[in-house]
């Protein structure tokens, strides 16, 4: 399929990543498989199938809204690279 | 017979009777993986000394009392590194148990060592971990399959006895097979995922990689069962799924998809299966052709949704 359906350097842009011309041309072709997949999946008429969301028919699950004990603030934190009088120190990613 | 060649409930049988102790079965564990895993590869790490202090505390008389099981790099042990053979999560010490960790020591095993994946469990060949590649005991030229290739072939190789991987698209039932070792991806909701990290959420399982049927059977009898932690496990009793073991397959009813032997499939593999086909008809099973007609989407359908 051909790689025109979508900008492999936009979605690189997108991602945060640089891609070497190589690379783009790899991913191109490989994302060009993918939409293959969209497009073998056409070939079935599925209108008159149900959608479906879980294989059982499971539908909501409740439980009582009572506390129960959790992670301790130390264990939450413990893998944190930052933190701060008990929070996590993150960058800042919106403007 | 070596120790490490055991099946799980013929040790778990040996140090009930107190012909071993739990830290001589780390111990001998220890020796075996210094012996074969420098070719196999199968353990990204393994913390043996608290192995042996927590081998000294178990209570032998529980049902895998002193059986250390392997665990895939995907599943959340306390106190452990779980980086799902990547360097992003490299660093990261679990705080918590996952729900089947939990169960494991309940029972009285020693959950063991962050065992080889293809990263994050996308791949099928454990060539695509960051620490370098699994390699298959039988052949070390070739794959042990993925993602769970690591517990294959730690089971494969007796440097585990058992071991808990995880499937999304056969990431045990495959690697299971190419090693030669007994695999089963649970039905969707039977194992509860808490604490395992993510691939597909509505497709991922926890389940054994064991020697024989009889310690898949004794495994999903623990770690089986609805979980508050996780609202799509299932609201199932738990069957004892050993009893089943003892009925053997005379009057079952076994359907063979068509589909399933198409071209491409390798002779070999066509002739150990019908081969396998024949032993379970000449034990009294009924084999039934039968059609799945949408085979042949099976894969892209699985590609879209499992990545989505």
């Amino acid at each position: 399929m051909s790689s025109k359906n979508f900008d492999v350097e936009y979605v690189a842009d997108l991602a945060r990543i640089k891609l070497t011309p190589d690379e783009i041309k790899t991913f191109e072709s490989q994302l060009g498989q993918v939409l293959q997949h969209v497009a073998k999946l056409n070939e079935i008429d599925v209108s008159r199938v149900e959608p479906m969301a879980h294989s059982f028919a499971i539908y909501n699950v409740f439980r009582e809204d009572e506390t129960r004990p959790s992670l301790d603030r130390e264990a939450a934190l413990s893998n944190a690279p930052h933190q701060a009088q008990g929070l996590f120190i993150v960058t800042k990613v919106v403007e | 017979m070596e120790i490490t060649s055991l099946a799980v409930h013929d040790l778990q049988a040996l140090i009930r009777a107190g012909q071993i102790s739990p830290k001589e079965v780390i111990e001998a564990l220890g020796r075996r993986i210094e012996e074969v895993d420098p070719l196999v590869h199968g353990y990204l790490s393994y913390d043996f000394d608290r192995a042996i202090s927590e081998a000294q505390q178990v209570d032998v008389r529980l049902p895998l009392g002193g059986v250390p099981i392997s665990i895939k790099d995907v599943i959340n042990v306390k106190g452990d590194p779980c980086g799902c053979a990547s360097k992003i999560l490299q660093g990261y010490i679990a705080p918590y148990d996952a729900t089947v960790i939990a169960k494991l020591r309940a029972a009285g095993a020693i959950p063991f060592g962050r065992v080889n994946m293809d990263e994050f469990a996308m791949g099928s060949s454990t060539e695509n971990s960051a620490f370098g590649p699994t390699r298959n005991p039988w052949d070390l030229t070739r794959i042990p399959g993925g993602s769970s290739g690591g517990c294959a072939a730690v089971v494969a190789a007796d440097e585990g006895f058992a071991a808990l991987g995880s499937d999304t698209g056969g990431s045990i039932r495959q690697p299971a097979a190419l090693c030669g070792r007994v695999g089963l991806k649970p039905t969707y909701g039977r194992v509860s995922r808490y604490g395992l990290v993510a691939f597909a959420s509505s497709l991922d399982q926890i389940g054994p990689i064991t020697k024989d049927v009889r310690d898949a059977a004794i495994l999903m009898n623990i770690v089986a069962g609805p979980d508050k932690f996780d609202s799509t496990s299932l609201d199932d009793e738990v069957p004892d799924f050993t009893v089943a073991l003892e009925k053997g397959v005379k009057g079952l009813k076994l359907g063979l998809p068509k589909e399933y032997f198409i071209e491409g499939l390798d002779s070999e593999v066509e002739k150990t299966v019908r081969t396998a086909v024949a032993n379970l008809e000449s034990l009294g099973a009924e084999v039934v052709e039968i059609s799945l007609p949408h085979t042949e989407f099976a894969l892209s359908t699985y590609y879209i949704i499992a990545p989505a």
